[in-house]
């Protein structure tokens, strides 16, 4: 299974297409890996491409404690595309103090090796991600983007 | 160009005491902002020509300033809501 097609079926179990929108798309996916030189009318007018690889906006952190407690952040993606893009602009003798201090936290991510195109595929790849934590005291906490 | 955000909405409810709900006009703030912030452009443009003629490598300062700029523009549509021992805190940044 090609990763559009995959990406495509994740977006239908997610509910972030609909069943009619996600047979447009794989539609538009096969007439475009075959080349149907006899289709004329493809269900797609243009590349679907840029659908597809629609970027996800928003960052949420929820989190449910056994208490009662709720914290519900959402947090716009373009502050974290911002904020690594600033990490790559800081000064060498600032960065380097920054990375021997997160490296005595215990933290080992060199910030002068971040490229802006990495910048965007890591942006890009939290689109898959989600991350549930339920633990035995009854606490929840949801990481997820949308 | 870099959107600032213009307001922010900040909201505290208490049971056992009157909730607050209060707007602040960032805009306002900006604008008050504005004068230092062309003061502090102007600076490191010199600083980084000065730091190009001189031949050092790193002279992004002007850049830094205005991707500080426009991190603080994407906070933008930022929400947090807490609510815990029936206090509930709401902040929300347009």
């Amino acid at each position: 299974m090609s990763e559009d097609r995959a990406r495509i079926l994740n977006m239908l179990a997610d509910g972030k297409i609909s069943a009619e929108e996600a047979e447009r798309l794989l539609d538009a996916l096969d007439s475009r890996t075959t080349m149907p030189v006899a289709d004329p009318a493809p269900a797609i007018k243009g590349d679907p491409t840029p659908l597809l690889q629609a970027l996800p906006k928003y960052l949420f952190v929820k989190v449910d404690s056994a208490n009662g407690d709720k914290v519900d952040v959402k947090v716009p993606l373009a502050l974290v595309r911002s904020g690594l893009k600033l990490t790559s602009l800081i000064p060498p003798q600032a960065m380097d103090e920054i990375n021997e201090q997160m490296a005595d936290k215990g933290i080992s991510i060199d910030f002068t090796n971040f490229k802006p195109e990495d910048i965007d595929e890591l942006v890009a790849a939290l689109r898959e991600m989600e991350v549930n934590v339920d633990s035995t005291n009854g606490d929840k906490v949801r990481v997820y983007c949308e | 160009m870099i959107a600032l955000p213009w307001s922010m909405w900040v909201s505290v409810r208490r049971p056992d005491r009157k909730s607050v709900r209060v707007w602040l006009p960032l805009l306002l703030l900006w604008l008050i902002l504005l004068p230092l912030v062309v003061l502090a452009f102007a600076i490191t443009v010199i600083v980084d020509i000065a730091m190009l003629v001189a031949g050092q490598d790193y002279h992004h300062y002007t850049l830094l300033l205005y991707r500080c700029l426009a991190l603080i523009g994407d906070t933008r549509g930022m929400v947090v809501t807490v609510h815990g021992d029936g206090t509930d805190v709401d902040i929300s940044i347009r």
